[in-house]
């Protein structure tokens, strides 16, 4: 089974829930945790670091178009064909703006010298890692400025999934990243359920409305967590029926949640008798693990 | 009919937990509810980095076969498959092809 | 005198949820009323909100569009061409009957559109978001949104930055919000900016997340002034960020965790609204920070 955690808006508390979760199901069947949040990764910290790796492989994510300007003559036709703008004129021949480029080839698909050239690039490295506190962490660590993290996320999945087979553990754990863009899209696709991280705030409720949005696109079942509920007691009771989703349970605001961070240590870890562990038990008794 | 599988032991052959990247694929022909040809073939695009469900939904699409079997499709091959009007059986992995279509009624 | 660009200040941070947006609109909003022409660009493509905390109402003013190929299946001969041009096997033939185009896994890049050797294949659009503008506080707003269901952020962002740039140089500031990460857009902002506002939060994933920001702003060049958000969060830490602050030799402001400007949030409103609280107090020291640091005479005398 894959659970995907996932909110819309940053910092509402993904990582806290899917950290909690992965060792909850640690004892309930078994677990594999992927940090699918590849531009920030904090899964693994957020269980303790990693007590060791298991394996690491580099990541070929993108290919860069390279000029041979010996061949060019200078026809523009890599610029005019380029959809992204990627491509600029100069004296010497085009010239490559790496931050706009894809990486599609379409340049050097209509170069009529086969003057362009495509090159694989390094964009990051997924690896595997026993944390600190015993779940197996899948995590990809996107090259700084880079993109295709959809891609990458994709990948991590899949070895998450062989993985998972490999050791019989019944569970995924997936901890997305923010927002609602290609990473996130590749994180819920194909899961079996997604739970939504909401606070009782307008931006957090707004972020999470175009999650369900994307989920019911990707026909992924959608339940919802409202953190810190007691902040705005009134607000949060209205969330299930903005997001027009079925509640799974709340979290109040407690200082143990931060304390635990401040430690590395999950909160069901350092302090399960906390009231903010108490909820996240009752929510993980309630979907049934 | 195909069926991703993870040995090319024909009827005998094990459905793959995975599809597009499973070892073998195993395609058999049926008339009136009996194999007719029974083919393993190695699943050359098992390797591959990206797309590889929309290589191996042309692949299938190339072939010609109206019925695949598997435990789960990836999203890509499943939209691929659909709009190609293929008709997707879920069969559990680890049973062989043959019993799963004979639970299918596809086979006697 | 005549200028190509306004300064321009980045606020970012690497974590989701530190406050970035919290910081950029009250930042304009204070250097708005320091009399300074102001624009906030929100970058936030995924879940743009700064206009809200700022009270406006925004209004589509562009389209962001990319290719999809339209395939006339009348003069298509099921070559084949398209389908193995196709970098991301967005296109698939049914043999003897069609060419699909499975619109999910476009990335738009038209290799089909050039390989037809029979013109069957021409240019459509797919909307992919908007650029929305709006005014609230004499502070003029450019947003970028991303049509949920799409993949192409960077995309947008990146219009967005274009969009902007054709009307900033009326302003004396812009203000951008980024989204959380260190990707490829925010590397694309952080190169066009003078000033980079790194918000961080007193805990240990804070301070992963702004190495790595930082680690990425180095390759920029861009100034760099780290804003400790919250600062005081019960149960928090901001002694590992106060010493990698000082062994990296960057400048910080704190600012400090106030149950008052959280419920603002809650709100929809700004902080500086009341200046008595200790994080709007907070907020007017930054702009002064951030007034000496891009040399803005004006802002001195408030």
């Amino acid at each position: 089974m894959e659970i995907v955690v996932a909110s819309g808006k940053g910092g509402t508390g993904k990582t806290f829930l899917s950290s909690n979760m992965a060792i909850y199901l640690r004892d309930k069947g078994g677990v594999v945790a992927v940090d699918a949040d590849v531009e920030a990764p904090d899964l693994l910290l957020a269980l303790g670091g990693a007590r060791r790796v298991l394996w690491r492989e580099e990541y070929y994510g993108a290919k860069q178009p390279t000029i041979d300007y010996a061949k060019c003559i200078r026809c523009w036709m890599c610029v005019k064909a380029c959809e992204f703008g990627a491509l600029a004129a100069s004296p010497k021949g085009p010239v490559v703006d790496y931050d706009r480029c894809e990486g599609l080839g379409t340049c050097s698909l209509v170069c009529p010298v086969n003057a362009i050239q495509l090159v694989e690039a390094h964009t990051g490295a997924m690896y595997a890692a026993e944390s600190e506190a015993g779940i197996t962490v899948i995590t990809g660590d996107l090259d700084l400025g880079q993109g295709a993290s959809g891609r990458l996320v994709y990948e991590l999945k899949e070895r998450a999934y062989e993985l998972s087979r490999e050791r019989n553990a019944r569970y995924r754990v997936v901890d997305a990243a923010p927002g609602i863009g290609c990473p996130v899209i590749s994180s819920i696709a194909g899961a079996d359920v997604l739970i939504v991280v909401v606070e009782p705030t307008p931006q957090s409720v707004k972020g999470a409305k175009r999650l369900v949005e994307v989920a019911d696109m990707l026909r992924v079942k959608t339940l919802a967590v409202v953190n810190k509920y007691d902040l705005n007691p009134d607000y949060a009771r209205s969330i299930p029926e903005m997001l027009e989703v079925e509640l799974v349970g709340r979290v109040p605001y407690d200082e143990a949640v931060v304390r635990s961070y401040t430690l590395m240590k999950p909160l069901l870890t350092y302090s399960p008798r906390s009231k903010a562990a108490q909820s996240l038990l009752e929510i993980f008794s309630t979907l049934g693990f | 009919m195909v069926a991703a599988t993870d040995t090319g032991d024909g009827l005998n052959a094990p459905i793959s937990y995975r599809f597009s990247r499973a070892p073998y694929f195993t395609i058999v022909d049926i008339r009136d509810r009996s194999p007719i040809k029974v083919e393993s073939v190695p699943n050359a695009m098992a390797g591959g980095a990206r797309g590889v469900g929309v290589a191996v939904g042309q692949w299938l699409l190339n072939s010609g076969v109206s019925v695949v079997i598997a435990p789960r499709l990836g999203p890509n091959i499943s939209m691929l498959l659909s709009q190609a009007g293929i008709r997707v059986e879920v069969a559990p992995p680890g049973v062989t092809v043959g019993e799963a279509l004979r639970r299918m009624g596809l086979l006697r | 005198m005549a200028r190509e660009r306004p300064k321009v200040i980045t606020v970012t941070g690497g974590k989701g949820g530190t406050g970035k947006t919290v910081i950029a609109s009250n930042l304009a909003a204070l250097l708005s009323s320091a009399g300074l022409r102001i624009l906030l660009i929100d970058l936030d493509v995924e879940n743009p909100c700064a206009h809200t905390l700022l009270g406006a109402s925004l209004k589509v003013v562009e389209k962001v569009a990319i290719f999809k190929p339209l395939i006339d299946e009348k003069a298509c001969t099921l070559c084949g061409e398209c389908v193995s041009a196709c970098p991301v096997h967005a296109l698939a033939i049914v043999p003897s009957r069609k060419v699909l185009f499975l619109e999910a896994l476009c990335e738009s890049c038209a290799a089909c559109l050039y390989v037809c050797p029979v013109g069957a294949i021409s240019r459509g659009e797919r909307i992919i978001g908007w650029i929305k503008e709006g005014r609230a506080r004499s502070v003029d707003i450019v947003t970028g949104e991303l049509k949920p269901g799409s993949r192409q952020y960077h995309e947008v962002m990146e219009r967005t930055m274009d969009h902007a740039r054709r009307v900033w140089r009326r302003y004396d500031i812009a203000v951008m919000d980024l989204p959380p990460g260190a990707g490829r857009g925010v590397y694309a902002a952080l190169k066009l900016s003078d000033l980079a506002l790194m918000v961080t939060e007193p805990t240990r994933l804070g301070l992963a997340d702004l190495e790595r920001l930082h680690n990425l702003a180095g390759k920029t060049g861009v100034k760099e002034l780290v804003v400790l958000n919250k600062y005081g969060l019960p149960g928090g830490t901001a002694v590992s960020i106060e010493e990698f602050v000082s062994r990296e030799r960057l400048k910080l402001v704190r600012v400090r965790y106030d149950p008052e400007l959280a419920r603002a949030y809650a709100r929809g409103k700004l902080v500086v609204e009341s200046p008595q609280s200790p994080s709007a107090q907070d907020i007017v020291k930054l702009m002064n920070v951030v007034a000496d640091v891009l040399g803005l005479d004006a802002v001195k005398y408030m």
